[in-house]
């Protein structure tokens, strides 16, 4: 019972930390608004450089220049008034999101060297992209992203995208609350999981319907779909 | 306008997938400049009929007419009128979150006027009305997300008033909001309806209908339309409300005197018999 108690535990715990670090690093405007380097550039200025970097990196067949470039972006991040943990804790929680299913099996077919120039990649081009956003105010990304002749639908989509991961991560605290506030003893490691995979299940249609309500309200105001811009 | 008749239904049918239905023949006119209100218990349709006249979905069965155009799904292929349609009628939905999806309150309100290609005096022009009609100036930079309840509707009416529509639909306007709040939203209505816009809002809330229109609408439980005219007349009908599920009986005391009122919450001055 009492080991059922600290799994339970742990996964609140779990779901708490993956929350509240979400919010930190995707919403979090402290950093874009302190002094630092970057924050000095203006936006387009910076979403140029990180092009030109991303492209740089991605073209690199060293282990040694990509490792140069890697310690450019820690630089950038000290220079910027980024705490070095919270950065560092930032990129390496998505890295395995865009290495595992590639690189293991590129560990086998390709060998060492070819799996670590993947990783090393990725996490140089993750860090850059991190660095340049973290920097700059969601707002004033968004207005760049517009400048830079992005198309329209493209940056409205991601605009909307972070306006409603937000919303939902609510959604998904609350039911949290309140499926915690009526439990009178621990649900159990199998009905935690059951419980998980139904609110997944119920935030997906959730997020149907709400794409459905929000496209809805842009057609009443007037949206064609070639969208002049804001 | 060569009519004064700004919808006129007729026979309006709807289901949800062809399978759940949500309006069952309805049969309705409404004139320029009116205050209507759409009264229903959950689930009577309200909110359906209010998409349907703002040409967001389209009827399984009967016609929509919009100043004597009909409302299809294929008149919205023509550029010319959907903007003749979309500059005329502006809807606020119940969910807020679902009508503020820009960045900051300034984009929220700047969106329509940008689809209506205005002048940016006119554009300067209107942002400063709203924004000061709804007292939303301290929000300009705020980002949706950090807004409470009541300032995101504020917003969100600011978002569709600010287009200047002929017509107002409203889904349930004041449902969840602080008293303060509920009265700054009715006095807005109330002036923008004296400028001579439509105004067509669905509530459950009994204490608003008198004060934001003058005709009733009623839709009951079969989803269909079950009696309409003056606000005052179905008002005082205590025994129909009652039976539509629109009012409920409630006990309470005075000193040592307890007794029931078909009503809501009744002021504190009324006798004892």
């Amino acid at each position: 019972m009492k080991r059922h108690h600290l799994k339970n535990l742990f996964i609140e715990h779990s779901l708490k930390n993956v929350l509240d670090f979400f919010r930190e690093a995707v919403f979090s405007e402290e950093i874009a608004r302190s002094r630092g380097l970057l924050q000095l550039l203006s936006p387009k200025v910076k979403i140029i450089i990180l092009v030109a970097c991303l492209i740089m990196t991605v073209f690199a067949r060293s282990v040694g220049f990509l490792l140069a470039l890697y310690l450019v972006t820690i630089l950038l991040a000290l220079s910027s008034g980024i705490n070095i943990i919270f950065f560092l804790k930032r990129v390496w929680f998505f890295i395995p999101i865009f290495t595992l299913f590639i690189a293991i099996p590129a560990v086998f077919m390709e060998g060492w060297h070819s799996a670590v120039l993947f990783v090393m990649r990725v996490t140089t081009c993750v860090s850059f992209a991190i660095v340049f956003t973290i920097t700059t105010s969601h707002d004033r990304l968004i207005k760049s992203l517009r400048s830079v002749g992005l198309p329209p639908v493209f940056v409205d989509v991601l605009d909307m995208t972070q306006r409603y991961l937000f919303l939902f991560m609510k959604v998904f605290e609350e039911m949290h609350l309140s499926l915690k506030s009526r439990l009178v003893k621990d649900l159990g490691p199998k009905r935690s999981r059951r419980w998980i995979a139904s609110r997944i299940a119920f935030l997906f249609r959730r997020s149907l319907k709400m794409s459905e309500d929000v496209y809805m309200a842009m057609l009443a105001r007037g949206y064609a779909a070639k969208e002049k811009e804001c | 306008m060569l009519t004064d008749i700004v919808y006129e239904i007729k026979g309006l049918s709807y289901s949800y997938l062809g399978r759940f239905p949500a309006l069952n023949k309805i049969g309705l006119e409404i004139k320029k400049g009116e205050a209507v209100v759409l009264l229903g218990a959950n689930g009577s349709g309200k909110s359906t009929l209010l998409m349907v006249m703002a040409g967001l979905i389209f009827p399984t069965e009967g016609a929509t007419k919009f100043l004597e155009k009909d409302l299809r799904e294929e008149s919205f292929a023509d550029a010319a009128f959907q903007r003749f349609f979309r500059s005329r009628v502006g809807i606020v939905f119940q969910n807020s979150d679902a009508q503020l999806f820009n960045s900051n309150v300034t984009d929220e309100l700047l969106f329509g006027l940008v689809q209506l290609g205005l002048p940016q005096e006119e554009v300067d022009r209107r942002m400063n009305k709203y924004i000061s009609l709804m007292d939303i100036g301290h929000l300009r930079a705020r980002h949706p997300q950090y807004l409470s309840i009541g300032e995101k509707k504020k917003v969100a009416i600011a978002s569709v008033l600010v287009m200047e529509p002929d017509v107002l639909l409203l889904d349930e306007p004041t449902a969840g909001l602080d008293p303060r709040t509920c009265r700054h939203l009715i006095d807005s209505i109330n002036s923008f309806n004296r400028e001579g816009r439509t105004v067509i809002a669905s509530t459950q809330d009994i204490h608003i209908v008198s004060e934001i229109s003058k005709r009733v609408v009623v839709l009951g439980e079969d989803k269909g339309l079950v009696r309409t005219g003056p606000t005052e007349e179905i008002m005082e009908d205590t025994a129909f409300l009652e039976q539509h599920n629109l009012v409920h009986v409630h006990a309470h005391k005075h000193k040592d005197v307890t007794h029931v009122h078909p009503h809501e919450h009744p002021s504190h001055d009324h006798s004892h018999q």
